[in-house]
């Protein structure tokens, strides 16, 4: 029994060490390059290599995050009904859900513990006195973190969980063996496990590893090739900005920021006979902007929206399906994520795909305001009516938040600091504002509040890296090449191609997250784009734009998962609620497909 | 028991008689001289092993950049790499002799280092396992800047551009008194377009591929640095073709090197006459200006040598460059 209090007392230290340690990272992550900024301004260096820093700051939350994201049941899967809830009996699909991911999670494990012992043979030094290696430990220390939470949480009983570990050992010794290498059927069997496991509830990046790690390691390739890969995109430059928005965005959440942006939306738009709906709109674009599109939006400003309409008498199915369309709205305007990622990983200017997003993210408002607004006058509303007092008093009490898009904006056009700084300072910005002058937020909620954004973080990131590690296999097995050969000699038109495009992209964001979707899909048609002449600009914002609408195609879209949650409502209730929505959406991807000058004006 | 060592042994003389196939990572992009040369060296190699030996090009940075294809070496998933001195000096750190400004002022000060350093750069190679097959010049860096640079005073009120994750760069600058703003390479057009940065030093073939002519459109015509290109291959892979191609494969690379090292030349000088029809414009020095570079690096020496590279290689480079300057 002493044993056990041993035990829990041990693991409630760690569990502490884990969310103190987000927690300095994250400070690390906002100062850092706002101190880098001010010494610019300067002429001064104060911290060497503090990108560099800042940079694997990005590694470790997304692995601190992932293990918070296990720990608490929140690793993002496709069900949604978490797994890892202690169960008390053996389901079998579940079981093989579980089996599954606990094998992944310790091949990846094994994985990066490989590629640690290599960088540690070959030490260099990423800033003063930090060797590569240092900064790398938490790769193969995260999976193991995340494989002793997934085997603990799996079931209550001991010898249920045991189960887990004989197939586990079962298939060790084959991957050691190399008998069962090259041999198709395998691939296939493994594949199809991973797709009844992802059905269960495993979590995503366990699929996609899964798969990543069949095809290396039937092509006799080291299965370190993954977490080298999910190493190189999460420590890329501009990724630091996506923890740091988010961030900016929980703080917002958190505060009471939604109720008075309402007041001033409602103040200066509320007279408009169905003005509601359009204030819905550009609050939740507003606010997906700001907060990057981390699908925060549905979450902060659902409870307060969906009595708003309810009360001003419109029906449910309708204030529904606005809410939950409006929530991905503002996702191609800046500091989107989808953005950030989508630059990354094409290797273009992500200020450029910024700047090519506003126009098509305004049509998209401007769209759906117009569906909300007639909609709106054909159900019987109350209208407010216009006061200019109220509407200036309104803007004055929100002006320190009506502020931080116009940072934003400044921070990619002003040429004073690049997206990492920019993002920092829209961090500490907020933070001052919702503690300091409007005093929402007490410093004490702090630890929890950054404690949640690193659970979400990590989910995403983990996505991400993993997903690197798939594609990784796939331009090593040379598929865009060959796939670019296919098309040109199939598909001789640019809008039949653009077409094949607008329905593959809409059939992948049913199937595969955002994240996952950009890594994975970005390479294939990238050269397809260059072949077809379409601005890679452009290719960036169709992209966006369809994956915005994956983000309510059923089953997997985000923003449906978030307003099922949040409402506590049925999935297929929420699809009927959507639709019309969906088919305005959709005629706006047709626009910004066909009519590239929606994109590139700004751009030229 | 009986069929697994049956079984292992029918998959290894399998294993055999399997053609040799080496991925090769590039940064070079499709259509570039650079990959032009690959191209070449896959079709002659396949040739002169019979079919055995066959190369699988991947060019224009699709498996990440220099570091990367170097940490790809050592885990396996490659077997080889044309790098640039970026990629060689992580896998032997002689080679950021070459990144001294101002050094080396024609081709032959190049030459004379790369001899003098070539066994031990090689050795250190070796020592991890990878062969160097293949190394030569491959262009000279210049200034870029959106408003004349003609004296290194010029450059104190400048923002200097320099890669993001490169740390040892930025504190030289830095110490020197430069202000340098570190992006990704992807940022370096939109960071000239928002002022973020105004000055930065490449190679005249880069310039020309992110366009940045357009915006810095002022060239200062002093070789400011060296770029070296080379190929390397992993010492298992290499020793699995057989020996008897070994002779032929590396003369083909001899031949390729040759021809290669006079393309590479009249790139850089096409890349130049390209910009200047879109306006880019060259400045060249006179001489006291030119003394006034060589009294900065004279300044930048001490602040480089035991930082960016190492006391003693600093001294030989010195040494050998000085030798060659003095006959």
């Amino acid at each position: 029994m002493a044993g056990w209090q041993n035990f829990s007392r041990l693991a409630s230290r760690i569990k502490w060490a884990e969310d103190a340690l987000a927690l300095v990272i994250f400070a690390a992550m906002s100062f850092l390059p706002v101190i880098e900024t001010i010494a610019r301004v300067f002429g001064e260096n104060i911290i060497p290599a503090s990108q560099a820093i800042v940079q694997h700051c990005t590694l470790w939350i997304g692995f601190i995050g992932a293990v918070l994201a296990a720990r608490r049941n929140k690793l993002l899967a496709l069900t949604r009904q978490p797994i890892f809830n202690q169960e008390m009996n053996l389901h079998i699909g579940r079981w093989i859900a579980k089996t599954t991911s606990l094998l992944v999670v310790i091949s990846l494990a094994w994985g990066s513990y490989y590629l640690l012992t290599i960088e540690y043979k070959f030490p260099f030094l990423i800033a003063p006195l930090i060797p590569r290696w240092a900064a790398m430990v938490i790769m193969p220390l995260g999976f193991v973190m995340i494989a002793v939470q997934i085997y603990m949480k799996s079931y209550k009983n001991h010898l249920h969980r045991l189960t887990l570990i004989i197939p586990s050992a079962i298939f060790t010794t084959f991957a050691f063996t190399e008998i069962l290498n090259n041999t198709i059927h395998i691939v296939w069997f493994g594949m199809l496990i991973i797709f009844i496991s992802l059905i269960y509830g495993a979590p995503i990046f366990t699929g996609l590893g899964g798969v990543a790690i069949l095809l290396f390691w039937n092509d006799y390739t080291s299965i370190s090739a993954i977490p080298s890969e999910a190493y190189r995109i999460v420590v890329a430059p501009t990724l630091p900005t996506i923890p740091l928005f988010t961030l900016a965005g929980y703080l917002l959440a958190e505060s009471n920021a939604s109720a008075r942006l309402v007041n001033v939306f409602r103040s200066l738009f509320g007279w408009i006979p169905g003005g509601t709906p359009v204030i819905v709109v550009l609050l939740c674009s507003f606010f997906t902007a700001l907060t990057g599109g981390s699908g925060v939006t549905i979450l902060a400003l659902g409870g307060l929206l969906l009595p708003l309409l309810l009360k001003e008498g419109y029906n449910k199915k309708f204030a529904l399906g606005l809410i939950t369309v409006s929530g991905s709205i503002g996702l191609l305007l800046p500091p989107s994520l989808p953005a950030i990622i989508y630059g990354v990983r094409a290797g273009i200017s992500v200020k450029k795909v910024f700047i090519a997003g506003i126009m098509p993210g305004m049509l998209l408002i401007i769209l759906i305001s117009i569906w909300a607004f007639i909609q709106g006058r054909n159900q019987k509303v109350k209208i407010h009516s216009f006061d200019l007092k109220t509407a200036f008093r309104d803007c004055l009490e929100t002006g320190w938040e009506l502020m931080i898009p116009i940072l934003i904006l400044l921070g990619v056009f002003g040429g004073y600091t690049n997206l990492v700084e920019t993002a920092a300072i829209i961090v500490l910005y907020v933070f001052i504002i919702e503690i300091f002058i409007y005093k929402d937020i007490k410093l004490k909620q702090l630890p929890s509040i950054i404690v949640d954004c690193s659970t979400l973080i990590g989910g995403v990131l983990i996505i991400i890296g993993i997903a690197m590690g798939l594609t990784s296999y796939l331009v090593d097995a040379q598929i865009p090449m060959q796939l670019l050969t296919w098309v040109k000699a199939t598909i001789s038109s640019k809008y039949i191609f653009l077409l094949l495009l607008n329905i593959f992209l809409l059939i992948a964001g049913c199937l595969m997250d955002i994240f996952s979707a950009i890594i994975v899909i970005v390479p294939l048609i990238k050269p397809l784009g260059a072949h077809f002449g379409i601005e890679p600009f452009h290719l960036a914002i169709i992209f966006i734009a369809n994956m915005e609408l994956g983000f309510l195609t059923p089953p997997v879209g985000m923003n449906l998962f978030l307003a099922a949650y949040r409402f506590n409502e049925d999935m297929p209730n929420i699809y009927k609620s959507i639709f019309p929505f969906f088919i305005v959406k959709l005629f706006a991807v047709v626009l910004i497909t066909y009519l590239p000058i929606i994109t590139l004006g700004l751009l030229h | 028991m009986k069929r697994i060592i049956l079984i292992i042994l029918i998959a290894s003389t399998f294993l055999h008689a399997r053609k040799i196939v080496i991925k090769v990572a590039t940064l070079a992009p499709e259509g570039t001289a650079w990959h032009d040369i690959l191209i070449d060296l896959s079709q002659k190699w396949k040739k002169a092993s019979n079919g055995e030996v066959q190369l699988r090009i991947y060019p224009g940075g699709i498996l990440g950049d220099e570091r990367d294809m170097v940490r790809k070496m050592r885990i396996g998933q490659i077997q080889a790499a044309a790098l640039s001195t970026e990629g060689l000096s992580e896998l032997a750190p002689e080679f950021s002799a070459f990144f001294l400004p101002l050094a080396y002022q024609n081709f032959e000060d190049v030459n004379n280092v790369l001899i003098e350093f070539l066994p031990s750069l090689s050795k250190s190679m070796e020592d991890q396992g990878i062969k160097l097959l293949y190394v030569s010049d491959l262009s000279w860096a210049y200034w870029f800047s959106t408003v004349p640079v003609k004296v290194p005073a010029d450059l104190v009120d400048k923002k200097i551009f320099t890669w993001a994750g490169n740390y040892e760069y930025e504190k030289v600058y830095r110490q020197a008194g430069y202000t340098v703003v570190p992006l990704p390479g992807t940022e370096l057009l939109s960071g000239l377009q928002t002022g973020l940065i105004n000055t930065f030093s490449t190679v005249p073939l880069y310039a020309l591929a992110r366009q940045t002519f357009g915006i810095a459109n002022h060239m200062l015509d002093m070789k400011w640095g060296v770029l070296l290109a080379g190929v390397v291959i992993d010492k298992k892979t290499w020793d699995r073709i057989p020996k008897k191609y070994h002779p032929k494969l590396i003369q083909i690379l001899e031949e390729i090197k040759k021809k290669q090292v006079i393309v590479n030349r009249e790139s850089e000088i096409e890349a130049i006459e390209a910009m200047k029809k879109y306006g880019l414009q060259v400045h060249s020095l006179n001489i006291k200006e030119k003394q006034e570079w060589m009294n900065e690096v004279e300044r930048l020496g001490p602040i480089m040598r035991g930082n960016t590279l190492k006391n003693e290689t600093f001294d030989r480079v010195m040494r050998i460059l000085k030798i060659t300057t003095n006959q």
